[in-house]
Formats: structure tokens, sequence, C-alpha cells
């Protein structure tokens, strides 16, 4: 049976219960959940008149700057006399560019004579029903390729197979990416250095899953930053201590283990006495929250000896804070820290909330620098762990039963590693290496760790794959099964494998079934695994990843930033989007939010009154300028420089993440701004970018992007309201922005965002898009991306609207067979005929 | 015993570990052996390395003024002056790249070109990442011989690729200055611990090194015959995905294989670096000390050095430069600024001039290590404050086996960088006509 792509085309696909109802040849009937379809608008044949009538008015608007004859701008031009008006979808990628500054009244320029605001809807409605109308029927729905894990979903698939949470980012090469961000099929390469990655990983993952008793001993140590302070508790460890770390480290075996805490010794490690030694502190360690370990350094026994001699003390210590403790197999978090000395003032100066500046402590508190694990040693076994109990879901009692058990085990561990059913044809490599193992005098478990690592380099594992029906010609789109669609459900929403309860319901077809998939969607963004959504998607769409590399304040001019605050930063943005998405509220709050979510830290350094605890609780703000995300210390400080806002910056990523309007790139061999001229220096950024907003080279690019950075100059570089810059000069937050509208502040630049709702659910919904399907949006999808916008738009723009919206669409519900070339214009024509079949 | 560290992430304050990586002591022994293999072999090889330097260097603190034999050395040149007569300087040669700024920088680099595409909403989203094959990918098909590793590809940075931190560009772009062929871009390793053992195997006793060494090869060998299965069942375009898998599947294969034929030469256990250096410096020795001895170990003929990625984040606080390197190189002529960006290129040439010696203090067929090598340092831009593409500090090191004389500042006279290249290639009897966007042979 058929289905006309058309009607798919951001349309619901059917349900298989429809499905199931429709074995004659019947069209389809129209979905009951899906409203997401293009909207209908009159006919608006081409007609000659109406086209013409467009034409005049690209002419009259556009054509004077976006011509042939000098297409600006020069460093991504667009030429508007030549792109057809007739045939839209040739052209798609730059109307499609129209649109989005039309959309926006980003065009033409403030000072060009501008049509009213009846004309621009008039034309741009026109544009979009026509751009809508001219993809019916020659977009591909479903563009798949065979899709490789990339590290962090690979780290997540692992921890749901095995129980076992490893950091691979040190033996897997960085993943590369496109369209920002690195789940995208066609740029997740291979390399030598990957494939041996990959190998090594499986065989240190399976033998850590199933524990070795003959493991030789070794050492992980972890280096706790010196810009973290340790000046309060720290999360994840006991109320009444303060500062130190918790590890979560994979014991292979029951046995001893030497548990070990270094000191910070001072002036970069030349000094190698201990700052704060000259109080009592009690230094303990903790696993699994329960203290097994204490030792008391400090204090004026130790003071005198380290007064004597530094490096004498140095091995005291450090014997002092090492214990020897038994511990079992599997994971424990061990945690390294001191006890709290409460009520006793620090008799040092502290002239920062951070603990420590460039060199000196300031806290007079001592902080751990390491803290190492040592082991095993005395082995006594390997007993129960998370990671053995999920593999070994049987124990053969005689010889008679392994081979039984062990392709129990091995089904049993594929199917959820393959993510779908499977047959004893898929374990037949695993099962001989299980075989080899066995006969070449290994034990049984021995034998099922090799055959786990076999299963772990299997590309059923490494790639996600799809497979063509036989038969369906080249061009053709199926609708994917519910056993497909459960990973491209789980891989969207989790970056990982899916659960059980997702797969059986898809092994039994149920997953299509009414309202299931929509609850399925709550069920998985209600559990924590959705947290890898919310951490990838704003670390690349907001650039949250960043916040380590670009944000780096200078230490003089803002003493108290420290990494608690850079983490408290990512934090407060991550858990603002896992509320608006979680609580099913509306993506404008992204912005305007009146409510954020900080501790005590971060309340301090906002200046939010009435916050305590290291915790993250959810408060009302009064404000309106610390609103929404606009207001957050993570994009403010992710666009600023060591000593100053950088309101180029800001307005930058204002124009590309909110707007979706990206200003064209930098000219090359233009300076960027002079701060040589000492005498005649500018006092504040804004003077210095007057400056380059006077010639014309700079102005025609500079007079849009500014103005959004300006209305934020209020905020200083770490996010802090200030009244006027470091050097004391006024600031004066006013501009005009390319709509012309006047903006004088943060409020101002929200209210004017916010009064087009539909342009910022539009570029969320391209990057989730994106970010869902792991490939590249292109002109076709833009139809989709529109009726989902229109229809989440009908329910107050509700973030798990856009989110459900994505999951109900043709792109992310369809595939389509493509021609051989891999030729995406060959597959579009060869499309533009082509019906839906059914697998 | 050896210690594993590890960066705790600042991310999450329950941070895994990656188990214990075993390390027993073993480099001391090594080193004589593999002296002594390579010191047998009857014709010295010829081995080449490039080091890149993003953000460029201020060309008055770096180019001579004076050209052809006995030039001056300007101050951030002056530590490599000791390798005067087996050293060149090119001015005045011009990059190629296109509109970006910069990502072109260093995509250009070694292919003459940068990046085949535009920024991501311009270009077909279905198609593979598209660059062009590298010059020292073309070197290592003509010198690779039977060296367990046909090239190595380092690094110290991993970067983030969040939208906007690219450029609009791919970050693969920003991220890797070798390709394999034009879609197959060769990623770096930062970790030195990965690298050395993939260059020696897995830490831990001989038995444990090879068991493991076979279990590799088992797996590998088993992984080919279920993909090429797989790709079987699949549609054109996952069987190209899946051929470029395959292929690296090979490669590894070969590797370990060769790997495996020196393994049994080697006595004693070499003790493997550390994971990720806490120090930047350390970072730097490290790298270097293993590109070192897998030339001298004849492990590989052919290394990239990427020290960072354009346009790098690097604080270089244990120097007195705590600004990024990037916001220093747009140091808008203050003379504070430019004095800081002379010092971290200076920097960097200490370090090379230290990776030189040790080089040239190692004894290799008939001479040292350096008569047998080239080795091209160089930025992709020269002025970073105006992302400048011309004049780019370029610097060949090396005896080149007789192939290139030393002692000479060149001035290009706005020459392409694919000149350049084309240039080094024939030194190292690739036999290409045309490179990149080359218009003809720079006169070397």
């Amino acid at each position: 049976m058929a289905w006309a792509a058309a009607a798919l085309l951001g349309a619901q696909a059917p349900t298989s219960q429809q499905r199931a109802q429709a074995p004659t040849s019947k069209p389809a009937p129209v979905p009951t959940r899906a409203v997401a379809a293009p909207a209908q608008a009159p006919a608006v044949a081409a007609d000659k008149a109406t086209v013409d009538k467009q034409k005049a008015w690209v002419k009259q608007y556009c054509v004077t700057c976006h011509n042939t004859r000098n297409p600006l701008p020069a460093n991504d031009p667009v030429n508007l006399e030549t792109a057809s008006l007739d045939d839209l979808t040739k052209d798609a990628a730059t109307w499609e560019r129209v649109l989005r500054k039309l959309n926006v009244r980003a065009m033409p320029p403030q000072g060009m004579p501008h049509p009213t605001e009846a004309s621009y809807t008039d034309f741009t409605g026109w544009l979009t029903t026509s751009l809508d109308r001219g993809w019916q029927g020659k977009a591909i729905p479903g563009r798949y390729v065979v899709h490789r894990l990339n590290r962090a979903e690979y780290r997540n698939a692992v921890r749901d197979l095995l129980a076992l949470d490893v950091d691979v980012s040190s033996l897997l090469p960085n993943d590369g990416g496109n369209f920002g961000f690195d789940n995208i099929a066609t740029a997740l390469n291979t390399s030598p250095l990957l494939l041996d990655g990959y190998v090594t990983a499986a065989q240190r993952i399976s033998t850590l899953a199933i524990g070795d008793p003959k493991v030789a001993p070794t050492t992980a140590e972890f280096l706790i930053p010196r810009n973290l302070s340790q000046n309060q508790r720290m999360e994840g460890l006991p109320l009444g201590t303060r500062g130190g770390r918790v590890v979560r480290h994979v014991f292979p075996a029951d046995a001893e283990y030497k548990l070990m805490g270094r000191l910070y010794r001072g002036i970069e490690e030349g000094y190698t006495g201990i700052e704060g030694n000259d109080k009592p502190n009690t230094f303990i360690i903790t696993i699994d929250g329960e203290e097994v370990y204490k030792a008391e350094l400090g204090g004026p026994e130790d003071h005198a000896a380290q007064a004597k001699s530094m490096n004498d003390i140095r091995p005291i210590i450090d014997a002092r804070m090492t214990a020897t403790v038994k511990v079992t197999a599997g994971p424990h978090d061990v945690g390294f820290t001191f006890k709290e000395r409460p009520g006793e003032k620090q008799d040092v100066w502290v002239p920062s909330v951070r603990d420590s500046q460039e060199f000196h402590f300031t806290g007079g508190l001592p902080k751990l620098k390491t803290v190492g694990i040592e082991g095993p040693y005395k082995v006594t076994g390997v007993s129960a762990t998370p990671s053995r109990e999920r593999v070994f879901i049987c124990t053969p009692k005689a010889a008679a039963e392994e081979a039984t058990c062990a392709q129990r085990i091995l089904l049993n561990v594929a199917k959820r590693a393959y993510r779908r059913p499977v047959t004893a044809a898929d374990v037949e490599a695993p099962i001989a290496f299980y075989n080899d193992a066995r006969k070449s005098g290994e034990s049984f478990d021995a034998g099922i760790r090799v055959a786990l690592a076999r299963v772990l380099v299997s590309p059923y594992f490494l790639y996600r794959v799809e497979r063509d029906p036989a038969g369906l010609r080249a061009g053709a789109s199926r609708q994917v099964s519910d056993v497909e669609l459960a990973s491209r459900l789980s891989f969207f929403l989790w970056s990982s494998i899916p659960d059980q309860r997702l797969m059986d319901l898809a092994s039994a077809g149920g997953l299509r079934a009414p309202g299931v998939l929509a609850a399925q969607v709550t069920r998985m963004l209600a559990d924590p695994r959705s947290n890898a959504l919310v951490s990838n998607f704003t670390g690349q769409w907001l650039q949250l990843r960043n916040l380590e590399s670009k944000v780096q304040p200078d230490i003089l001019m803002f003493p108290d930033f420290d990494d608690n605050i850079r983490e408290g930063f990512r934090t407060e943005t991550e858990m603002l989007f896992g509320y608006i998405l979680r609580q099913k509220r509306s993506a404008m709050e992204l912005l305007s939010a009146d409510y954020t979510f900080v501790n005590e830290r971060l309340a301090r350094h906002y200046g939010i009154p009435g916050v305590y605890g290291t915790r993250f609780q959810q408060v009302k703000l009064t404000d309106p300028n610390r609103f929404g995300l606009l207001g957050h210390g993570s994009i403010l400080s992710l666009t600023s420089v060591a000593t100053r806002t950088s309101p180029v910056y800001r307005g930058k990523y204002v124009l590309t993440t909110f707007l979706n309007t990206p200003p064209p790139p930098p000219l090359p061999n233009v300076p960027t701004l002079e701060e040589s001229n000492k005498e005649n220096a500018p006092k504040t950024v804004r003077e210095q970018l007057e400056r380059h907003r006077t010639p014309v080279v700079c102005a025609s690019c500079h007079r849009v992007i500014d103005p959004p950075g300006f209305a934020l100059e209020h905020f200083n570089s770490v996010g802090q309201w200030r009244a006027k810059t470091e050097n004391g000069a006024t600031i004066d937050s006013a501009g005009v922005l390319a709509d012309g509208s006047k903006v004088d502040g943060p409020v101002a630049l929200r209210t004017a965002i916010l009064a087009r709702p539909d342009a910022f659910a539009s570029v969320l919904t391209e990057r989730l898009m994106t970010y869902a399907l792991g490939r590249g949006i292109e002109p076709s999808d833009m139809p989709v991306i529109r009726a989902i916008v229109r229809k989440a738009s009908l329910d107050n723009y509700r973030l798990s609207s856009l989110v459900q919206g994505i999951i109900d669409s043709a792109p992310f519900q369809m595939r389509t067979k493509l021609e051989p070339a891999g030729n995406s214009t060959t597959v579009a024509r060869a499309t533009a005929t082509a019906s839906v079949e059914q697998p | 015993m050896i210690i594993t560290k590890k960066h705790l992430s600042r991310r999450t304050f329950l941070q895994s570990s990656f188990g214990a990586a075993v390390a027993l002591p073993f480099l001391d022994a090594m080193v004589p052996a593999l002296t002594a293999q390579s010191q047998t072999a009857a014709a010295s090889p010829f081995r080449f390395g490039v080091i890149y330097m993003p953000c460029g260097v201020y060309p008055e603190t770096w180019h001579p003024t004076q050209d052809g034999a006995n030039f001056e050395f300007k101050p951030v040149m002056q530590p490599v002056e000791p390798f005067r007569d087996q050293l060149v300087t090119i001015s005045k040669l011009k990059a190629p790249w296109g509109e970006s700024v910069h990502v072109g920088a260093s995509s250009a680099f070694l292919n003459g070109v940068g990046p085949d595409v535009s920024r991501a909403g311009t270009g077909d989203a279905f198609n593979q990442l598209r660059s062009k094959k590298t010059l020292d990918q073309y070197i290592a098909d003509k010198v690779a011989g039977d060296t367990p590793m046909r090239s190595i590809e380092v690094g110290t940075e991993d970067m983030g690729t969040a939208a906007g931190a690219c450029d609009g560009f791919p970050c693969t772009m920003f991220e890797t200055l070798a390709w394999r062929e034009d879609t197959r871009p060769l990623p770096v390793s930062i970790n030195p611990r990965v690298t050395f053992e993939r260059m020696f195997g897995e830490n831990g006793s001989q038995q444990f090194r090879l068991a493991r060494l076979k279990e590799k090869q088992s797996l590998l060998d088993s992984m080919t015959a279920e993909t090429a299965k797989l790709r079987g069942s699949l549609g054109a375009p996952d069987k190209a995905i899946l051929d470029e898998y395959l292929s690296n599947i090979r490669q590894v294969e070969g590797q370990l294989e060769r790997m495996e034929t020196r393994m049994n030469t080697l006595t004693g256990n070499p003790e493997a670096p550390i994971g990720l250096p806490e120090a930047f410096d350390d970072h730097m020795t490290v790298t270097y000390d293993m590109m070192h001895l897998a030339l001298q170990g004849d492990i590989s003929r052919v290394f990239t050095f990427m020290i960072g990625h354009e346009p790098t984040d690097r604080s270089y606080a244990h120097i007195g430069v705590p600004e990024t390197h990037h916001s220093i190189s747009h140091h808008g002529n203050d003379p504070e600024k430019l004095a800081k960006y002379a010092k971290i290129g200076t920097y960097q040439m200490v370090k090379f001039g230290e990776f030189l010696e040790k080089v040239k203090n190692t004894k290799d067929g008939d001479g040292n290590l350096l008569d047998h090598s080239l080795f091209y340092w160089g930025s992709g831009m020269s002025n970073g404050n105006l992302h400048d593409r011309s004049n780019p500090p370029t610097l060949l090191v090396g005896g080149a086996h007789g192939r290139m004389k030393g002692n000479r500042h060149i001035v290009a006279h706005e020459e392409p960088t694919a000149n350049l290249l084309l240039a080094l290639g024939h030194i190292a009897g690739v036999e290409v006509e045309k490179f990149g966007a080359s218009t003809g042979r720079l006169d070397l």
C-alpha cells in the first residue's frame, strides 16, 4: 500500500494500529494527533501576477544591495537578483535565509526604505506558504546513514548495559562534529586511532565488568584543580565536612587498597611545607558515605616540625594521609575530606571568597591536591557487583551447564547491546571467543570476559544500523519499525541505548499505539538519563561546554571567581533548561523565567539574599534584569574576555543563538579593537567600539552586532550587575536593534526577542532537530520545523511540545532508501514521484 | 609502581575512573634495543615531522631582514640558532585560505587548500566531510615501509564542539591537521599514554602485553568478518561508511602485526608516561619525547604534532602569560601584549630546540637522526591581530639526507604555501606535479 509522501510531510506517521487497521489500499486516515502539518493556506497557485508582485517587492527592498554586481555581504554573499521566485526550491537555502532575516525584521537595514508591516507580512506569508508547498512531494523524509556512537553515547551505553560508568575520553579521540553538534552521522568518521581505542576499551571494560582476581596492582590518581575552592562542604560528601572530593572508582577485586590524599603545598610546590598547617585538622576517608579512616594533621607539633624542615614533614604527613582499607569489588564512592571546624573564625585575613590566589591559599585551610587509590593487594576474591549481577543471569552448577549458560548470558547482553531481538547467529562470534578461552584452560568468567569484549567491538554495538527491507526501491520511504524507533528515541532523549521497558514495548510492536509514544517520551524525560539531553544539548547549543576553556577571568579583577562559580553557572543553566523541559513549561521561559537555580555561593555572586548551603535550589527572582538566560552568568561570562566584557561577542551570541541571524564573518585582515593608543584611550568598550563603527566597512555589520551586546553592558564579565565599569566609567546600554526597536538594557532586549516568539521557537527547534536527527537541517526540512512550531504555538510553546513535535515528525519517523551515489539531488528527484511504502 | 594521573573533570563531583591501567617499568631497557635496531638498518630511512602552532607569530619578531646565508636570528627564532647549518627559514609565503578567519590557517597548512566546505547550513547536510589529502600522508605513502605506525598524529588540546566554537565550520576542520584521504581526517591523540600504548602495546609484563596483543588481533579479525557480512546487507551510502571502518580495522591489524614482530626483538618493559600531564610544559616535553622515540626506534617515520587548534584558548601562565594565546594574538599593537605574544613564540622555539637537540644527539646509521630527518615547523598565519595569511612563520630543520641545504633565509615573494608543500613532497620522493593550489615548486 502507498501513502502519499506529501501527506506525511510534517505530519505524524501513521500509528501501527492504524497500519494494522488499513490492510486494504485505502488512503491513510488523517492521523488523529497530528496537527503538525503545514498550514493549509488558500490556494496560492504560482500565478504569474502574484509572483510578479513579489518579484517587485524583492527588487524594491533587497536588490539594491543583494545584486549580481555586488552581492552583499562581501564575506557571505546573497544574490537576490538571480535567486528564482518562480522555482523556490531551486534557491530554497537563499530564501530560507531571507525569511530568517525578514521574520525578525532584520532587513532591510535601518536607514533604508522599509515596507509597511502589512507589506512585510504579505511577503513573508507568501514566501513561507510557497516554500512549504514547493517541497510537497519533493522532500526526502528520512535520510539516515549508519550512525556511529560518539564518545558520550558509548560511555552511556556501557553504563546502561553493564552498570559500569567509565570515562572513555582519554581512550577515544574527540569525535569532531558538524552543524554545531558532535552526534552528526556524516561527521563521525573512523580512524586507526579510534579503532585501536575501541578494541582497547573493550578489553578494559570487560575486565572491569567481570572483575579479575589476578589483576596486578595499579594506582589511579585524581587531580583536583587549584581553582576549585575547598572552603565549604563539597557535593557528595557528608554533612559536617569541608573540602576534598568524592571519586567513584571501580575496584577490580575484593582486596586491600591504599587510599591516599595529598595536599597542595604552596608556591607551586617549590615550597614543600603545608599552608594552613598551624591549626589542627581532621582528615577523613569515606567509602559510600561511611567513614573508614581518620587522621589528625597540623597543630602546634606539626607546625614546629614543618618550621624545622619543610622537606621532612612532607613524607610524614603523606604517610598519615594514607589508609589501607579492605574494599569489595565493584564501584564505590570514595570520599577524601576534612572535618569541619565549626564556629572557629580564621585567624588570617581572607581577601576573597575563593580559597587561593595565584600562588597562596588565602583561606588558611589545608587543601587536597590529589587523591589516589592503589591496589589490589591480598585479593580474596570477586564478590557480587552490579556489573556481575547484570551479566551473570545464570551460574553453571556443573560443567555440563556451562555452554547453555554462556549462550544465555551472551544472548541477553547482545540483545541490549545491539538494541534489537537477537538470534543464536548474533552471538556465534562471541561464543567462539568463549570456547577458545575455555579450551585454553581459562575460567568460565574469563571466557565470558573475552566474549563480552567481542560484543563491545561488534559493528552492531558501535553503529546504529537500520536496514532497508528487500525490494524497496531507491527513493522510497517507509516508517521505521518500532524497534528502530526505540533506538532513535533513546539516543535522542538519553544519548544511550533503550531500556528494557522501551525494548519490550517496541519488540511487541506497541510503541505507536495511541498515547503510548507520548507517554514513553514523558517517562523518558522524567528519567535521570535524560540529563544527557539537557547537558549535551545545552552544552553545544548554548556553548556551555566552552565554560572551562573560554572563561578565564583575570584573577586580579575578579578575585572571587573560581571553579565553584564556573560549575555553578553551568548547573544553573542546565537546571533551568531541564525544569522547563520536564515541567512542560513554555520555551519562552528560557528567556523570561522569573526564577532561577542557585546555591549559596552563586546567590552571593549574584547578590540574591537568603540562600544557604551547597545544594542548588529554585529561587524567585525580584530583579527583572536577572530573568532568563540573558541574566545567566554562564552566557555572560562565555561572551567576555579576561579583563572586560565583549559587546561584540555578546551581540553575535544573541543574534546567532536566539535570533537565528548570525552576522557574516569578519573580513580577513581587519584589525580588532585598537587598545594601543594609551594617551587617547577610550574609557569604555563602548567608546572603543564607537570608533570602529565609524568606517563604513565595519559599521555595516557592527551597527547590527553591537546593540544587543550594549544592552547587556550592566553585567560584568563574570555576570554580576554593575553600576559603572571597572574603571569607573558610566555605562550606556542604549541602542537600536536591527528591527529598529530601541533597547536600553536586558529587559528591553528580552522583550524585543520575545516579541517574535515564532522566531525564537524556530531557532530552538532547528537546533533540537539537528541534534535529534544527527544530521544538518536542509531547506526541505523547514516546512516540518514550521509545522512543529505552529503546533507548539497553540500550546504555549511548551518545550516538551517541541520535543514531541520532532519525535512525531516525518524525518524522525521515516527512513528513505538512498540512491547508490548518496547524492541528495538524485534522491530528491527520485523522491519527487515516490510514494511511501510500508515495510 | 607507575601512577595513572587523571584530571578530575570540573564538571562533576562524582567522577569515575577508567579502572586502572597497569604499568611496570620498562622503557630504559627498550631504548638501546630500539636504537640498535635502527642502527643496523641497511640504509637510514627518511623521517618527516610537522609541528603546527596556532595563532601565528608577529612577523617583525620572527623574519630575518637579511636574505640568503648567514641571516640574523630575530628574538623569537633565536633558540634554534644552534641548528643554523641545517635550517631554512622562509618569509613572504602566502597561505591560501578562503573566507574563514581561523579554520583555514590550520586546515590549509598541509594541503594548501583549506576546508573544502562552506559554513554550516549552506552545504549538503548529507555528504561526508571533505578536505584534501595532506602532505604528511603523501610522504607516509612513500616512506612508511614496514614501520608499525604509518604515521602518528598528536596534540595537546581536546577542543569542544559547541556551535560557535568553530566559527560555523565543521569542528572536525579545526581539530585535525592530517587527512589520510579527502574524506578521512586523522584525529590527534592528546593523551601521551594512549600514544605510547599504540607504539609499544599495553603496559604490563611481556607475557601480558603479548596476550593482550594477540587478543586484539583476534578481535579485529572477527570484527572484519562480521562487518563485511553486515556491509553486504546495506545500501551504498552505508557501505561507503563501513568501507572506511573496515579499512581502518585493516590498518590497525597491520600495525599490530608489525608491532608484534618488533616486540619479539625487545626485552624488558617500557615505562609508560602517565596519562594527561597536569602541566602544559610537561605535556609538550613528553609529546616531543615520544615523537623522538618513534623516529629513533623506527616505529614511525612521519608525525604531525598540533600544538594547539585554531584559535587556541591555551593559557601560558607558566611563562608569565596568563591570558589565552588567542587573546594575546589580538595584541592591538599594545607593546605589553606584543611582548607576551613573542614570549609564547619563543617558548615554543625553546621546546622545538630541545627536541632538535635530542634528535641530533641520536645516532642513526652513518650519522645522526637529524641528518636523516626533515621537520617543518610553522603556523598558518603571521600577525594574529589581523589573521594575516601572508608571511607566516615557516621553518625547515634537518639534513633531509643531504637533500636540503641549510643556513638560508628564502624570500618567497607571495608564492602560495602549496608551492612549499610541493617542494617538501619532492624532497621526500613524492611524485606529484601539483599540490593543492600550487603554482609551481618553491625553489628550496
